[in-house]
């Protein structure tokens, strides 16, 4: 009888039986958000488009892409994203632009927080360490390729990166992450979020620390962030949020031909939203308070910048096939700099813009926005865009997009009167001024593209043709030598609008396949070809001509890997010599870089904990991604090599 | 005598694992609806089953696993291998699986006519009912109700609901355009605690009756439900198990055959609603 007993112990083991567990009491409205969290593109346009019907070429990378990526940047992030051109200039600093034309202190990719546009007050740029979010707080990265100024005004030249967070709700409970690793790398975390009745909160912490790879003795970066999020149900479906955020950073950061500088101090924002009904309110504050340090000046620059921002937006439902948004907004840049001509400069910012979406019969949708922007200096900019999207089969969808966007000058091209020592060969001391122009025409920017999307079950495809011609580049010009002050010797690098225009030509293939349901493989090729006139910060031809990238993820049981390679062509970039004063352009050579993330989430006991190594540059291929410098006269484009660097993580959700 | 009871036994679980293996059940979280219906999943099925929460970890599936029941839409939308026949449950928002798999889905609502008539014997004198929907899952659905309203001589007003913010106007449009009562379907785009308190408001300020497609959202104020408990949801699921495995179903559309009112009285009182003596009589749950 003890056998049978026990023979009727192990089969219960052996089988284990699930019983149905007792339903908890859920709120029913959890449930249908629980539904609703396939992913929904909404930074490619102001109404709400799946993927497949987006008005532009736009590619998603999740909040589940985030983690088993390994990924511990935003820019590394988005190396796999075809099109998108991401340069680690130094140990813990990236730069990122669509399509082309990337270079430090890069501005003509907009990059957005919840719609808030996170570019910097000098030089429109992106300091990604000083964004106050830490990573376990975003949903996904959306990530628009195409001009975008009739949506998001300047800036938005060749592309938009819309960083979007977490809801509370979504969150519901917190993590906790800590990764040490090589070059004294500490990455700590920590976030939590929930609702109450008809509050809604989310708060989050992080703190980042990791060393140079050529100097392991110096920081590359000493972060430290917090944010926070509060909104509240109003009576009629209105909701309103206020949110937040402070970083305090010190990141060794590129300025290209001028050496490499370190960028101490802490940005943050304030913000508030409104919406109600149809109609939708937002203002948003962001300062920032830095000085740049490590330059040869006779005092570290200081930029202290506020932006203000008002837009009110609102929808109009002619039928269940036609929408319209209409708004405008406003914003105030305000700087004051003590390399400035003036002490404090300001402008001012307003747009009016409309998007219309039709959608006539269920396979045809028609797309078209339009914005007018007023500058306070450069006037008006026009700004249209129209899509049509034809899906006449179920698995393919097929787009035809055109559009214009523009760039105004920063405050940094306008008003700069930056003096920089240098030593000649000879020894003698020499001094060169850069010096921005009050004068400058925006960029601007039209570009074609045609699409093909296809969605063959576990086999997704895309397909991607673009042209586009940039004219009025904005740049700083190659130094010129200041005759009337010989014998003492200075030059003048002047930021000017370059004569003639840039052609680009390119296009992205992209697969993505489901082998099983344990292994995803991707695969993707991008391919762009310039001529005409180009910015000489950037790389001569363009940027890499060639990149691919290929990848693969597998999870089992608790585990979870992640292999990704990425080959990159090799650029050319102007590196000045100060000894000879000339400026040639020389070859950074190609680079292949494998980021790997082994990981394991336990059950049981221990449920909720999370260990995981990541590597970046597994090969430990020693490469740089710009231009080095070769000497102090030579400064190049301030690029550093990139090492392998191993972490380990452990996390805990709760 | 003792050994052979022991081998007949042994045989018995053993064959009874096998038949386990063969189906998967996976849950896309522990929410209460997905764990309800597994529960009448499980009741129907009459034989343990490997449950897996997709928010803990992935499944593995063996190569001896024939079908997959998914609870929820991420559950549904995983990728699963070529031999596995997916039954999706309680996934509105999903309206045929992206991968090759055979694909089963189970309706969350009853079949339109049925659906329609109960309704219309709530509320006899409804002449035209608005209908709210956004995401493409619900389309199919929406055919088949205009195809049963226009049998019972009732007009369906489809409202498409590009974003929830646009449900004010929406309105605004309903009332010159005249409407008798409107009815949400269980479409995830669309139900959310702020566009639920925009339509009941409506609803009660202006006695236009307003129907839910399940009894959680008539205890937040909706007047009626003509729904399928999450737990017949899972019992139907099971059932389809069994069809699938013995090859009486390959594929398509399944409708829960038992269906359950739920009736809020304050709610139908506040619209100006006088539901029938022996309709409420036949109601399933009344809610004061």
């Amino acid at each position: 009888m003890r056998i049978l007993f026990l023979c009727f112990l192990l089969s219960g083991l052996w089988a284990d039986p699930v019983v149905g567990a007792p339903a908890q009491e859920t709120d029913i409205f959890d449930f249908f958000e629980a539904e609703a969290e396939a992913v929904q593109v909404v930074t490619v346009s102001r109404l709400r488009h799946s993927r497949r019907q987006a008005p532009a070429t736009v590619y998603v990378v999740s909040a589940e892409d985030l983690k088993l990526s390994g990924a511990k940047t935003l820019w590394d992030a988005l190396r796999h994203v075809p099109g998108v051109d991401v340069l680690s200039t130094r140990t813990f600093y990236g730069e990122v632009s669509i399509r082309g034309l990337n270079k430090a202190l890069s501005n003509r990719t907009l990059v957005l927080m919840d719609g808030r546009s996170v570019l910097d007050g000098p030089f429109d740029t992106t300091f990604w360490e000083g964004i106050p979010v830490v990573l376990e707080e975003i949903d996904r990265i959306e990530v628009v390729e195409g001009p975008a100024s009739a949506l998001y005004g300047a800036n938005a030249i060749n592309g938009v990166i819309n960083i979007v967070t977490r809801t509370p709700q979504k969150m519901d409970g917190g993590q906790a992450e800590y990764s040490v690793g090589q070059y004294s790398t500490h990455l700590a975390s920590a976030v939590y979020g929930d609702r109450s009745g008809r509050v809604q909160y989310r708060v989050g912490a992080g703190w980042r620390s990791t060393n140079r790879f050529e100097d392991t003795s110096l920081d590359a970066s000493d972060v430290g962030k917090f944010d926070a999020y509060v909104s509240y149900d109003l009576p009629g479906g209105a909701l309103a949020s206020v949110s937040g955020g402070l970083a305090e950073h010190e990141t060794q950061f590129s300025t290209g031909g001028a050496g490499a500088a370190i960028i101490d101090g802490h940005t943050g924002f304030l913000r508030a939203d409104v919406q109600a009904g149809q109609t939708r309110f937002r203002t948003f504050w962001n300062a920032g308070r830095l000085t740049m340090r490590g330059f040869q000046v006779q005092e570290d620059p200081i930029a202290n910048s506020d932006t203000y921002d008002l837009n009110l937006e609102r929808t109009f439902e002619f039928s269940a096939r036609n929408q319209l948004v209409v708004g405008g907004s406003y914003r105030h840049n305000r700087m004051r700099s003590n390399v400035y001509v003036r002490d404090r400069v300001s402008q001012n910012f307003w747009a009016l813009f409309f998007e219309d979406a039709w959608r006539p019969v269920p396979t045809l949708s028609v797309v078209t926005s339009l914005r007018l922007d007023r500058h306070t200096r450069t006037g008006w900019s026009f700004s249209p865009r129209g899509s049509v999207v034809f899906s006449p089969l179920g698995r393919h969808t097929f787009r035809i997009s055109a559009g214009g966007s523009f760039r105004n000058p920063t405050l940094t091209e306008a008003y700069m009167a930056f003096s920089q020592a240098f030593q000649t060969g000879s020894g003698a001391l020499a001094d060169n001024m850069v010096m921005g122009d009050p004068n400058l025409e925006p960029e601007r920017l039209v570009q074609v593209e045609v699409a093909h999307l296809g969605d063959f079950g576990v086999v997704k495809t895309t397909a991607v043709l673009f042209h586009y011609r940039l004219k009025d580049v904005i740049t700083a010009t190659d130094p010129e030598l200041v005759v009337e002050a010989l014998p003492e010797l200075r030059l003048l690098t002047p930021f000017a609008n370059l004569d003639g225009q840039t052609r680009a030509w390119g296009g992205e293939l992209g697969v993505e396949v489901a082998v099983s349901q344990a292994v995803k493989v991707f695969a993707n090729y991008s391919y762009q070809r310039f001529s005409g006139t180009l910015d000489i910060q950037a790389s001569e031809n363009g940027g890499p001509r060639h990149k691919f990238n290929v990848g693969f993820r597998a999870q089992q049981g608790g585990w979870t890997a992640d292999v990704r390679l990425h080959a990159v062509d090799r650029t050319f970039w102007s590196g000045p010599n100060f000894q000879t004063l000339e400026n040639p352009f020389v070859q950074v050579d190609g680079y292949v870089l494998l980021n790997a993330h082994i990981g394991y989430t336990f059950s049981g006991l221990l449920k909720g904990w999370t260990l995981s190594t990541d590597v970046f540059n597994l090969t430990d291929h020693k490469h740089f991604q710009v231009l080095p410098a070769s000497s102090r006269f030579e400064p190049g484009r301030s690029g550093e090599v990139m090492r392998r660097r191993l972490t380990a993580t452990v996390s805990y959700g709760f | 005598m003792r050994i052979l009871l022991v081998t007949v036994l042994f045989w018995l679980f053993a064959s009874g694992t096998g038949q386990a293996q063969r189906v998967v059940a996976i849950l896309s979280s522990e929410l209460g609806p997905y764990q309800e219906a597994f529960a009448g999943f499980q009741s129907v099925l009459g034989m343990p089953v490997s449950r897996v929460l997709l928010a803990e970890h992935d499944p593995y599936i063996g190569r001896d696993v024939r079908v997959v029941v998914a609870f929820g839409g991420k559950a549904a939308l995983k990728a699963y291998p070529g031999q596995v026949t997916v039954i999706s449950c309680l996934a509105p928002g999903i309206g045929q699986s992206t991968y090759p798999n055979a694909f089963v889905k189970v309706h969350m609502l009853p079949q339109a006519p049925l659906l329609v008539g109960t309704l219309r014997k709530i509320q006899p004198e409804m002449k035209r009912l608005a209908v709210f929907w956004a995401s493409e899952a619900t389309e199919d659905y929406l055919e088949e109700m205009r195809e049963a309203a226009w049998a019972q001589n009732l007009e369906i007003l489809e409202e498409q609901v590009e974003n929830p913010d646009d449900l004010p106007d929406i309105l605004r449009k309903l009332i010159r355009n005249g409407v008798d009562a409107m009815w949400l379907p269980p479409d995830p785009l669309l139900i959310n605690a702020r566009s639920f308190s925009v339509l009941k408001e409506f609803s009660w300020a202006n006695d236009i009756p307003f129907y839910v497609p399940t009894a959680g959202l008539v205890k937040k104020g909706a007047v009626a439900s003509v729904s399928c408990s999450f737990d017949e949801i899972g019992r139907t699921a099971g059932r389809t198990v069994r069809d699938v495995l013995t090859g009486r179903s390959s594929g398509g559309l399944i409708y829960p055959e038992k269906i359950e009112i739920t009736v809020n009285l304050t709610a139908a009182s506040n619209t100006g609603l006088v539901i029938p003596k022996d309709v409420l009589d036949g109601v399933d749950t009344v809610l004061p």
